[in-house]
């Protein structure tokens, strides 16, 4: 299929599930950035009827409070007003201890490469990291596009002029492709919550909209919508105040949108609320990694790269590289040569992208930050898995 | 039409039911409501439904609906829309007038206007200038118009109405109006045997709870208060009872506000509002603050209210409401309004005496049906049917209910647990949830430092195992010291030549006695150091730092103490075995994760600093050096785990609520095992009551802890625990747990430091404040519970045995019935004896393991009930055997009634030691004999069973004849078979139980 329209969706910080996303991942840096950094963590959440359930399995002692940890994030999103009160929103917290761990996986720095062997995988998975030229972080057009939407309309509501937004918002981008190749925007929507004692007219609102945040996006942006492009705001003219007490979130609800935008294959494993010893989460970053230092490395004007996992083993069982004809040389040596560069071992990932130390390098908020607008692309959080530090190393390993 | 209040209904005898839609879902709306309708003249009794919105009213002839709707209105400050716009104003405000009371009563009353009124704006109001005070007669004339400022007494339950409820049940009114029936029909020996059994049984209950309601008195204490109340210029102590509005009184730390007031002047006042929050940390308050007037009680804070405390700073105040119209009498009068649910006794003993009655109807009928198609006359037939009621009710039933609980209540208040109804005691037995409130219940309530760490140290702290534990001293340690004892209020005082600490947060005590403990002169070290100046710690500066004089120094010494974080940004330096080093930004981060980990234990931890200078305009300080960190804890009593542990192991749910933060909650939860090692589920809310009931049921069901819950709340969690029919039991010490307490089955207010309100509405009161007491009055409950479940099955089975053979011999001939009288010696004699000695079996110790009887099976369950019937019907057929073999030989008559007589009477006995055999494991000999009173009772009854043959003349009135050696032998034997078939029954069935748990 070389000819195709694409859709991609991104949804705005306070989107219920993404919230979700966000307090789980909060509670991950909270565990990290604590004196004793601790990565066996596994945090999940849902939002539903305005109770927040926060089901948590760590192996320490919680480093503060968290319920009071979901209300930050909630308030954070800008749950302030409205009628999800978030000052006195109920949270139900299920917390459990989990069982002794392997002390080596505290020490990776100092653990000898032979260990690492010993350090098998805890789950089984395949994943697939991808880069295109698409874009100048090598990512998916549509997908930067509905993520960019989403992002405006957060700062359209936090620090522009439109406040009578609620935070809960959704962006959706159609892109036409010729040839594997973005050509056209095909069509642009955005549907956003409204707080109901600012309500806008509607016309004002798909104006508002269309200036602050759609017209601003495509400035910089090679493809523009044409004539035939069709701007829809608030299709059937939607007025609900939207958030969580209108629907229900769920962490890991949004794999799309953490990844690719649906362009290439997907696992089947949420990223968000996993401790980043999970191989289920780290994988995915390792995947990316090689997929952009492939393309940054100029092997292929486009890289999926597929990594399998099997419980208990350290290394991969299986490392595919896929470059859709694009590849100055064959796939399979591409494979061949990230094998050489990268160690895909399940403690070795760990260790290379620093994982560990994320969260307290960032003030504390690292995975928290990662989980809304995407997680692959963000060269502005300086995502260890967006470096191509390893670009030239590969090249030599093909030559 | 009026949008706001409609009129569901009204009937002319002045009741209404009103929907007011601005109670809707407010619970403080709809109280502050009723304090002001309660204030009207004609109002007999009102009561609301936050939850529906509707408001229910009694009034007397003096007021009518529109008076009221305009009281409502007036009160909600809703806009009037239909008496506006046809009625002259004048005219209205007229109505007004005459339908309220006082216009100052209801501003008074739940009016939440003060804390959105200027101190000015308040004075104005009172009429009352803050210099001054009132004058003398003002104060006197409104000490007349207000009544005097004390607490509304709860209506104690009157001796008359104790003998009502004694008397009210449906037992009671079966033999009663059995007995009537008696004497309507001659019957006047049988009505007088009735009524004596009534009568004994009323006194019974009616003795033990009035003496369990004087030891509760007895239990009561009260000091008079007194104020410094600003009257004609002047500061006098009154007493607190004399307080108006419009009082301006001084307060001082350690003081319980009297009324409830308006902050006019404050320097750094604290109040801890545990009472009526039940949030134990103290709440700063400022006059200057105007609020939204729909600010909670809990976050008002320019407004303080009656029942709290003072902890720290000073303040002036003027009294806006007094007496019955604070909140903390709102608080117990939402106390009186609930009502609790009737204990699982009362419900099975209500159902099981409806069931009897029917069934003694149902025979009765039958009977006569019956009776009068075949012709019999008229006035046998009755005779007859009499008998069959009377054999059909229990009378031993509620007698042996009474006595076995009022024995219970005697152990149990010689164990120092005082129950003070009755049903109480089972409904101990049946707790399957039990709240445990975690400060006084849990905890000791007293703060004691549990780790320190001197500025030399960044990683670990010195742990403190006891209260008197030394530390190794050294000259970081004597700083950090001298710190906590000079930069602290709490006062020291010499009582014989020991340092005793008073006054002040409990915080500070616990510092000053750390001191004190650690070898620090306390009260010389102040003497030799006095204090300068003072900054107090408020919520932008969360630090105090005093200022002293030290001997031979210029400059004064600043010692600070406060939060870690803010205090580590004011040093620079710190102390290290007595040498002054630089404070790096690495150190501050140290110590910062120090104190986190501290926190998270869970503590609370303090900073401490040193400094010397003046103090300064700005309040600025110049830079400091670190003495250290010391972590307080409120410990958990010792008693605290084994509790729990006592409590899961008895198969009852632990439920743990705080006014706590998340953090602390789960620490201790995990501490005390709540969850025993499952996750730990922890409902973290400050606003349960907004919850849909359905998620807070669910919810409820699962969380072992709430935190943050304030008192209101504690009521929405124990009603949905409730909602499934689960037995609740809770704890409380305080004002705030009032409501939950009186809507909780079980509640326990705990020893010496519970307020009156909380003993007033408990139902349990454990004197001494003492945890295992509770888990021995569950066992007792127990216990009680399953000594009345064997007694009420022999009463029951033994009754509908007698009736089985009375129906069967009505039916067969006439003549053949047993007489009345004997089947009442058969019900008092031979049943009650036997059925007292099984009440009285003792303690088992196995009742503590596994969970207890479930109180929605009922006192007897559908198994019982199989069982029961099983066993009746073969007492039956045996003495019908007995009596059928009379009748052929003797025909109808004394002879064959005798018979009948011996068979049925001493197969009852028997039947008694069936019931007692409880733990079938037990050898055989053993187990039937285990319990002495028992076997005294039996003894007793046998030798009663002697007596109509013994004297003709009692055989004659019960209808008995003397009956020949080869028939009393037949007579035995139907008396013995069914007692074998049972055991052997059992026995096998004991059997196949055993092989089948063997089976894998």
């Amino acid at each position: 299929m070389k000819d195709f329209v694409l859709s991609s969706e991104s949804v705005t910080a306070g989107h219920p599930d993404k919230l979700c996303d966000r307090i789980s991942d909060a509670v991950v840096d909270a565990f990290l950035a604590s004196e004793a950094p601790q990565p066996f963590v596994n945090a999940e959440c849902a939002i539903a009827g305005g109770i927040v359930f926060l089901a948590a399995q760590f192996r320490s002692e919680p480093p503060l409070d968290l319920g009071n940890l979901a209300r930050r994030v909630i308030r954070s999103a800008g749950y302030t007003h409205g009628s999800f009160q978030i000052d006195n929103c109920t949270v139900m917290t299920s917390l459990s201890q989990l069982p002794e761990i392997d002390a080596r996986w505290l020490q990776l720095d100092t653990l000898p490469e032979e260990e690492l062997d010993t350090l098998g995988a805890g789950h089984q998975v395949t994943v697939f990291g991808y880069a295109c030229r698409q874009t100048p972080n090598l990512m998916p057009l549509p997908i930067v596009l509905a993520h960019g939407l989403a992002r405006r309309l957060d700062e359209a509501r936090d620090s522009g002029p439109l406040d009578y937004l609620s935070p809960d918002g959704q962006s959706q981008v159609l892109v036409a492709y010729r040839d594997r190749q973005p050509v056209r925007i095909d069509a642009v929507t955005v549907t956003t919550g409204l707080w109901p004692d600012r309500l806008p007219s509607h016309r004002r609102l798909e104006e508002n909209i269309r200036d602050e945040v759609i017209a601003p996006l495509f400035q910089d942006s090679a493809l523009k919508p044409d004539q035939e492009t069709t701007i829809l705001v608030n299709p059937q003219e939607y007025q609900g105040e939207g958030g969580p007490s209108s629907h229900a979130g769920l962490t890991g609800r949004k794999p799309g949108i953490d990844g690719y935008g649906s362009f290439v294959r997907q696992s089947g494993a949420a990223l968000c609320g996993k401790g980043p010893s999970r191989i289920d989460r780290t994988a995915s970053y390792a995947a990316r990694w090689a997929a952009k230092t492939v393309v940054a490395a100029g092997l292929a004007e486009e890289c999926e790269v597929q990594l399998s996992y099997a419980i208990g083993r350290s290394a991969p069982i299986s490392l595919e590289a896929d470059s859709f004809g694009s590849g100055q040389i064959e796939d399979a040596r591409i494979a061949e040569a990230l094998r050489q560069v990268f160690d895909f071992r399940v403690g070795a990932i760990a260790r290379d992208l620093d994982l560990w130390a994320l969260p307290s390098r960032y003030g504390g908020h690292f995975f928290e930050r990662l989980a809304y607008y995407g997680q692959f692309g963000r060269e502005e959080l300086e995502a260890p898995w967006e470096g191509t530090g390893k670009a030239t190393a590969l090249k030599d390993a093909v030559s | 039409m009026d949008s706001q209040i409609e009129t569901l209904s009204a009937t002319a005898a002045g009741r209404y039911r009103l929907r007011v839609f601005a109670i809707l879902d407010r619970r403080d709306r709809a109280e502050g409501l009723l304090v002001a309708l309660r204030q009207l003249d004609g109002l007999a009794d009102a009561s609301a439904n936050p939850r529906t919105g509707t408001l229910l009213l009694q009034t007397r002839e003096t007021l009518g609906l529109d008076q009221l709707i305009e009281s409502i209105r007036q009160h909600l400050k809703l806009p009037d829309e239909n008496t506006a716009a046809c009625r002259p104003r004048a005219q209205q405000a007229a109505e007004r007038r005459s339908a309220m009371v006082p216009r100052e009563a209801l501003q008074q009353a739940g009016d939440a206007a003060w804390h959105a009124m200027s101190p000015d704006e308040v004075l104005a109001h009172f009429n009352v200038a803050v210099a001054q005070g009132l004058s003398l007669v003002e104060a006197e004339a409104r000490l007349l118009r207000y009544g005097p400022n004390l607490l509304p007494e709860r209506k104690g339950r009157t001796s008359l109405d104790m003998l009502r409820e004694q008397v009210a049940s449906l037992p009671v009114g079966i033999l009663v109006a059995s007995a009537v029936v008696s004497a309507a029909t001659g019957g006047l020996v049988d009505a007088a045997a009735t009524l004596v059994v009534v009568a004994a049984n009323t006194m019974i209950g009616y003795v033990t709870e009035v003496r369990a309601e004087r030891t509760i008195a007895s239990l009561m204490r009260e000091g008079p208060q007194e104020t410094l109340t600003r009257r004609g210029g002047e500061d006098r102590l009154l007493p607190s009872a004399q307080l108006v509005p419009g009082d301006v009184y001084l307060l001082q730390p350690g003081f319980y506000v009297p009324t409830d007031a308006r902050l006019l002047e404050a320097r750094n006042l604290s109040v801890d509002e545990s009472a009526l929050t039940g949030e134990s940390v103290p709440v700063g308050k400022q006059p200057e603050a105007l609020l939204d007037p729909e600010t909670p009680l809990g976050g008002r804070a320019n407004m303080l209210h009656a029942g709290t405390l003072v902890t720290s700073g000073k303040g002036v105040v003027v009294a806006t409401a007094t007496g019955s119209a604070s909140v903390l009498a709102q608080v117990q009068r939402l106390s009186m309004d609930t009502a609790r649910p009737p204990t699982p006794i009362e419900q099975d003993l209500d159902q099981l005496g409806r069931k009897l009655a029917f069934g003694s109807l149902a025979a009765c009928g039958l009977f006569m049906g019956i009776g009068l198609l075949r012709g019999y006359p008229a006035l046998p037939m009755l005779k007859d049917a009499l008998a069959l009621a009377v054999a059909a009710v229990p009378e031993g039933l509620p007698t042996v209910a009474t006595t076995t609980l009022a024995l219970g209540l005697k152990r149990l208040s010689r164990r120092g647990v005082l129950v003070r109804e009755l049903n109480a005691v089972e409904s101990l037995g049946a707790i399957e949830t039990f709240c445990l409130d975690k400060t006084g219940t849990l905890t000791e309530n007293r703060m004691r430092i549990v780790a320190c760490a001197t500025g030399g140290c960044v990683d670990a702290p010195m742990e403190l195992e006891g209260e008197s534990s030394e530390l190794p001293t050294g000259p970081d340690l004597q700083a950090l010291l001298r710190v906590a004892v000079l930069c602290n209020d709490a006062e020291i005082a010499m009582v014989n030549g020991r340092q005793e600490v008073d006054g002040s947060s409990a915080t500070e005590r616990a510092l000053q006695n750390f001191a004190i403990a650690q070898g620090l002169d306390g009260a010389g070290l102040r003497a030799a150091t006095p204090r300068l100046h003072t900054f107090e710690r408020h919520e932008t500066r969360r630090y105090m730092a005093t200022f002293h004089r030290e001997a031979g120094q210029d400059v004064p010494l600043i010692a600070v103490k406060g939060s870690p974080d803010e205090l580590l940004q004011l040093c620079d330096r710190r102390q290290v075995d007595g040498q002054i080093h630089p404070l790096t930004e690495q150190d501050k981060e140290a110590i910062l994760s120090l104190n986190d980990h501290l926190a998270a234990r869970p503590a609370r931890v303090l900073g401490f600093a040193q400094g010397v200078g003046a103090p300064r305009q700005d309040g600025r300080l110049p830079g400091l050096v670190w003495l250290g960190l010391a972590g307080l804890r409120d410990p958990l009593r010792a008693s605290a785990k084994p509790l729990i542990k006592a409590l899961h192991r008895a198969g009852i749910r632990t439920v743990m609520i705080t006014g706590d933060q998340g953090a602390t909650a789960y620490g201790l939860a995990r501490e005390l095992d709540l969850a025993e090692g499952a996750p730990i589920e922890l409902l973290d809310s400050a606003d349960i009551g907004r919850l849909p009931q359905e998620a807070l049921q669910g919810l409820a069901r699962r969380a072992q802890v709430f935190a943050r819950v304030t008192p209101d709340q504690k009521l929405a969690i124990v009603q949905a625990l409730q909602a499934d029919g689960s037995v609740i039991a809770m704890t409380g010490d305080g004002i705030n747990d009032g409501p939950a307490l009186k809507a909780a089955n079980v509640a326990i207010a705990m020893g010496e430091e519970g307020t009156n309100l909380a003993r007033d509405v408990a139902n349990v009161v454990i004197e001494r404040d003492d945890l295992e007491s509770l888990v021995g009055a569950i066992g007792q409950g127990r216990d009680i519970y399953e000594n009345m479940h064997r007694s009420l099955k022999f009463l029951i089975s033994t009754n509908v045995s007698e009736i089985l053979v009375g129906l069967v011999e009505a039916l067969h001939g006439p003549d053949e019935i047993e007489t009345p009288m004997e089947l009442l010696w058969l019900n008092l004699v031979t049943d009650v004896l036997p059925g007292l000695g099984l009440s009285l079996a003792p303690p088992s110790r196995s009742t503590m393991e596994g969970p207890g009887h479930s109180s929605r099976e009922g006192v007897i369950g559908r198994k019982d009930l199989r069982e029961m019937g099983t066993d009746a019907s073969l007492i039956a057929l045996a003495s019908l055997t007995a009596h059928f073999y009379g009748l052929r030989r003797h025909g109808p008559g004394p002879t064959t009634r005798a018979m009948t007589f011996v068979s049925l009477a001493l197969g009852q006995l028997l039947y008694a030691l069936t019931c007692q055999k409880p733990n079938r494991d037990k050898p055989f000999l053993s187990a039937l004999f285990a319990n002495r009173n028992l076997d005294m009772a039996l003894a007793g009854a046998l030798a009663l069973q002697v007596l109509p043959f013994a004297f003709g003349r009692l055989g004659r009135v019960l209808g008995l004849g003397p009956m020949p050696r080869r028939d009393l032998a037949v007579s035995l034997l139907a008396a013995a078979a069914p007692f074998v078939i049972t055991e052997v029954r059992h026995s096998i069935a004991d059997r196949n139980r055993r092989k089948e748990e063997q089976a894998p």
